[in-house]
């Protein structure tokens, strides 16, 4: 059961002064907090409402030790206006040279540096930066690269052939079966290799009645 | 693949460079297949396709002038050729003949 507050007992002077800083303290870190939620929040607006690019993520926190509340508010993780991160990486770049054939190597960079700016500037240069190598690891895949350094470059040597160079085929890449569509080829309608029921639409392919 | 044939990719193209008209490059082809097809397409694959495309005379290509959104670097547009119009056509007709007869909601 408490005890009533007695001004001449020094134990509860004691008590009251420690309450009263608590108090203070307190009040002046709330006071602090909600200047940083109100400042947070006026960002916040103005990306919303002035169409700003919002890049990274928000993050709230409140940190506390013991009774007292030590740190709070909204933390904007990410830097947004920075024209160094709509770059792409320079790494990346020199990469490009060994993976793509020289005539369609502007057209890869200028889509790969377009998609970094919009993606950059959208959601903030990690995503960016994580598309940006998918992209670069895709155009390693092995099935393009010899494709695009074959044609016109390369010849293929075939066991059967007697050693004989040969003019370089074509690889298709096509991306793996998912639907039925993949097996929908329209050279089943070809001459030579017709089907029964497509015999009737091959004409559009050589002209000549079927 | 045969040279006047095709294949599922090669027709999302061709029909992502007929949607998009005067305006079809890399970036928004990409974009486009990438909103229809429910997955990502890389550039790789798409300039793979594009250029067996250009092989097969179906699409035909040109260079733009420079842009500030891409580093100064020009725009390779695309628009596509009668035979691939052709091509389309006929492709059209073989997936009509496909699901004849069969209602529409048949289970797979």
């Amino acid at each position: 059961m408490s005890e009533p507050f007695d001004p001449t007992n020094p134990q509860h002077m004691e008590r009251r002064r420690e309450l009263e800083l608590l108090l203070r303290t307190n009040r002046k870190l709330l006071d602090k907090q909600a200047a940083d939620i109100r400042n947070a929040l006026a960002h916040l607006e103005s990306v919303v409402f002035h169409r700003r690019t919002l890049a990274g993520q928000e993050n709230t926190r409140l940190v506390s030790r013991g009774r007292f509340v030590v740190r709070g508010g909204l933390r904007i993780a990410a830097k947004r206006d920075d024209p160094a991160d709509l770059i792409m990486p320079e790494i990346g770049l020199k990469l490009v040279p060994f993976i793509v054939p020289k005539r369609r190597r502007a057209d890869v960079i200028g889509d790969l540096d377009e998609d970094f700016r919009t993606y950059a500037a959208q959601w903030g240069r990690p995503y960016a930066l994580r598309l940006f190598w998918w992209e670069i690891a895709e155009l390693c895949n092995p099935p393009l690269r010899s494709h695009s350094h074959r044609h016109g470059h390369w010849h293929v040597v075939s066991a059967g052939s007697g050693g004989s160079p040969q003019p370089p085929r074509p690889v298709s890449r096509q991306p793996a079966p998912k639907t039925l569509g993949d097996d929908q080829q329209i050279g089943g309608m070809l001459p030579g290799r017709k089907s029964e029921g497509f015999a009737a639409f091959s004409g559009w392919v050589t002209g000549q009645p079927q | 693949m045969g040279r006047d044939t095709l294949g599922e990719f090669e027709q999302a193209v061709l029909l992502a460079i007929l949607r998009l008209g005067p305006d079809a490059y890399g970036v928004p082809i990409r974009h486009d297949l990438s909103k229809r097809l429910g997955r990502a397409v890389s550039v790789g694959a798409i300039y793979t396709t594009l250029d067996r495309l250009e092989r097969k005379g179906f699409v035909y290509s040109w260079t733009g002038g420079a842009t500030a959104e891409r580093g100064g670097r020009a725009k390779r547009f695309y628009r596509i050729e009668a035979p691939g119009h052709r091509a389309l056509d006929a492709a059209r007709l073989v997936t009509r003949s496909l699901w004849a007869g069969l209602p529409e909601g048949a289970p797979a």
